[in-house]
């Protein structure tokens, strides 16, 4: 070979070596191209292949090839191979991690190995996701089932933080006390219109619900005024707030209205109270030899406390008010009076069989009697606001020192008034020392003797009620003149009926005993009356 | 006289009781034998345009009973080419891969590697898959509903590593 021919065709293998080395183009190569058309050929070629090459190196694999052969095609496998792999890329960038390349070596392992663990860490987050709104629902439904209780319950719900401002407070709180939430959530209780609130929370209470170990709550009764200044009684239960990590946030609690309960509490004591003593001065009065150190250490076992010596009154009335037949209305009414007798100062009331006794403190001084019908006047006047409409008597007994003589102390003081309607009916006020001959009588007349004395003194005038009547004032001592002008009779029927009424007896009226033993018969037929 | 050789599924016959021996395989140089014969004898008689013509329905009716018979059903576009790669590899015909996909213009370029019609054949200077274009244009139309057209755009005959075809819906 000539070496003319050999450096040419050295010099064309380094044009197109560099073709495949550098980037710029030999300034030759273009003269070769158009010395010789084939070398043009493969330089158009290599070039198609450089430029198809660099697109893949650059990541775009959009590029078109027109070259076929081996080389080009294993560039085009290599495009295609990436192309797919784009698309399986944006597969599983939108969730379908089936995906799988197979058949590239080492990429596949790890390109599966990714789209398993994407696969794995998405369902686990699906899982975690899926349980996280599990539990924020079962959240929305609890917080709504507690909403929907406390909203809707007559009990107030409420919740304090550590600096015992209300954080929360159900609206039942309008329905109970008549403020609105607005006008107390957020501020400290000292702030409120809730005063039972500083009530509740005494130090001692904060003492309790905060000392270590301690989950019991705290129950605190009160009263609270109401918007429209009612007085209600409360209720208050309350609890120490702990975070799910049991530290101490505040208070919760249920405050609710108790006013009834507190109000049947009441009416359960002062019936317990009533029955005390009704039972303690019944027993009393069942005797007639009660020895003052026994009867007041009796009183102090029963918590009664009574006097020594004290003004003994029985009260008695016509009827009750309401439906007559209504015995319970009755005794509902008995039981209301009694109470309120006893809520007087210095004053234990009681129900007896046929009224209701009282015993105040006295003493045996000059005005003692003076004393004693003042203060029936007191008690009578202090029941007639009670009982406008219903008559009621006052007996007060005859007095003595101590309890020795109770019961028949009571018993004088119901005869009183037995005696009283019938001598004095114009009066509701009796005492016994003023009953004189009655107080004798009276024992008397629940005898059969006297029955039959009356009847054999003035038995025949029982027909002539104008002569019974004009035989007692004859024995009152008046002349005929001034009974005729309290009778509205002249003078000489007076002394007509005085004839007629001797007649009758078979007797003289001018007979100092005559008079006496009619006029005993007189009395007695109205304490028997009276009976 | 009707017809002799209407295909259905059923005229595949069951090969487990035919072939308890041989099996269901059989070497790819056989399969290539029996269709490289055809196409000569089918130029032969009606020229190489008639010839490529019948290839290419006769794939595209095996494409239609290959969906109906041989694939998972499935709804979205994604889980359908992955129950057509998973069926072509089972069945030895190829390796399936998707470069682009544009659903709206309803425009998608696959490969198909080691494809059972021409990888290893040797370099030809022309596509020869006429009847993959058929078959992949079947399998398309039966899963969109819409008619396709599939080019093959690269071939192991013209040199290429892997076969591409071009799938376009056919507006026409």
């Amino acid at each position: 070979m000539k070496p003319e021919i050999a450096n040419e065709i050295d010099e064309i293998i380094q044009q197109i070596n560099s073709v495949l080395q550098s980037k710029a183009l030999p300034a030759k190569l273009a003269e070769y191209s158009d010395q010789y058309p084939e070398m043009a050929k493969l330089v158009e070629r290599l070039l198609a292949l450089r430029e198809f090459t660099f697109a893949l190196s650059e990541g775009d694999l959009s590029q078109t090839m027109n070259l076929r052969g081996y080389w080009p095609g294993a560039l085009k496998a290599l495009q295609a191979n990436l192309r797919h792999l784009t698309w399986q890329t944006s597969m599983v960038a939108a969730g379908d991690y089936s995906q799988r390349v197979d058949f590239m070596g080492d990429f596949s392992h790890a390109f599966n190995t990714m789209t398993i663990r994407l696969k794995a860490a998405t369902e686990n987050e699906q899982k975690y996701i899926a349980e996280l709104e599990r539990q924020q629902a079962a959240t929305r439904e609890s917080e709504r089932k507690y909403r929907l209780i406390a909203e809707n319950t007559d009990d107030v719900i409420w919740l304090l933080d550590h600096e015992m401002v209300i954080r929360y407070i159900s609206p039942s709180i309008e329905r109970l006390l008549g403020f609105t939430p607005g006008e107390v959530e957020g501020k400290p209780i000292s702030q409120t219109p809730l005063p039972f609130f500083q009530v509740v929370f005494q130090s001692s209470t904060i003492e309790l619900l905060t000392a270590a170990g301690t989950r019991r709550p705290v129950i605190v009764e009160c009263e609270q005024r109401c918007k429209d200044r009612k007085m209600i009684w409360l209720e208050s239960t309350v609890n120490a707030a702990q975070n799910s990590s049991g530290e101490m946030i505040g208070f919760t609690g249920v405050t609710r209205n108790i006013t009834k309960r507190k109000k049947a509490e009441s009416l359960l004591y002062q019936a317990y109270e009533r029955t005390k003593k009704r039972d303690f001065f019944n027993q009393l009065a069942a005797r007639n030899d009660c020895n003052d150190t026994e009867v007041l250490e009796w009183g102090w076992r029963d918590k009664i406390y009574v006097p020594k010596d004290f003004s003994l009154f029985f009260l008695s009335m016509d009827t009750l008010p309401g439906d007559e037949d209504s015995m319970y209305r009755k005794q509902q009414m008995m039981d209301a009076l009694v109470d309120q007798l006893n809520r007087k100062e210095r004053t234990n009331a009681w129900e007896t069989a046929r009224g209701v006794g009282i015993i105040t403190p006295a003493l045996a001084d000059a005005a003692r009697k003076q004393k004693e019908l003042a203060a029936a006047a007191d008690y009578m006047k202090y029941i007639s606001m009670y009982l406008p409409d219903t008559p009621v008597y006052i007996g007060t007994a005859n007095y003595s020192d101590g309890w020795a003589n109770f019961a028949n102390r009571l018993k004088n003081a119901a005869t009183a008034i037995r005696i009283g309607r019938q001598v004095w009916p114009h009066q509701r006020i009796y005492h016994y020392e003023d009953c004189g001959i009655y107080q004798v009588l009276a024992p008397f007349a629940a005898t059969d003797e006297a029955a039959a004395y009356i009847t054999q003194r003035i038995g025949p005038l029982m027909a002539h009620p104008d002569l019974l009547e004009t035989l007692e004032k004859l024995l009152s001592g008046l002349s005929f003149k001034e009974i005729g002008a309290q009778m509205y009779l002249h003078h000489k029927t007076i002394q007509l009926r005085k004839q007629r009424i001797e007649q009758l007896l078979n007797v003289s009226l001018d007979s100092y005993e005559v008079r006496m033993a009619l006029s005993s018969a007189l009395q007695l037929m109205k304490i028997v009356k009276a009976n | 006289m009707g017809r002799k050789y209407e295909f259905n599924w059923s005229l595949l016959g069951d090969i487990s009781e035919g072939r308890p021996n041989m099996g269901p395989m059989v070497r790819t140089e056989i399969y290539r034998l029996m269709q490289f014969c055809f196409r000569d004898v089918l130029e032969q008689n009606y020229g190489t345009e008639t010839a490529d013509k019948m290839f290419y329905e006769a794939g595209l009716l095996a494409g239609k009973q290959f969906y109906r018979n041989a694939m998972q059903k499935t709804v979205d576009f994604n889980a359908f080419i992955q129950s057509l790669q998973s069926a072509l590899a089972a069945k030895g015909i190829g390796i399936l891969r998707i470069e682009t996909a544009d659903y709206e213009q309803g425009k998608y370029v696959m490969s198909l590697s080691e494809d059972l019609d021409c990888s290893g054949l040797p370099d030809l200077d022309y596509e020869i898959c006429v009847y993959d274009e058929g078959f992949f244009a079947g399998i398309l139309e039966s899963f969109t509903g819409e008619k396709f057209k599939v080019k093959e755009v690269d071939c192991w005959c013209t040199g290429d590593r892997t076969c591409r075809f071009v799938a376009e819906v056919s507006r026409e």
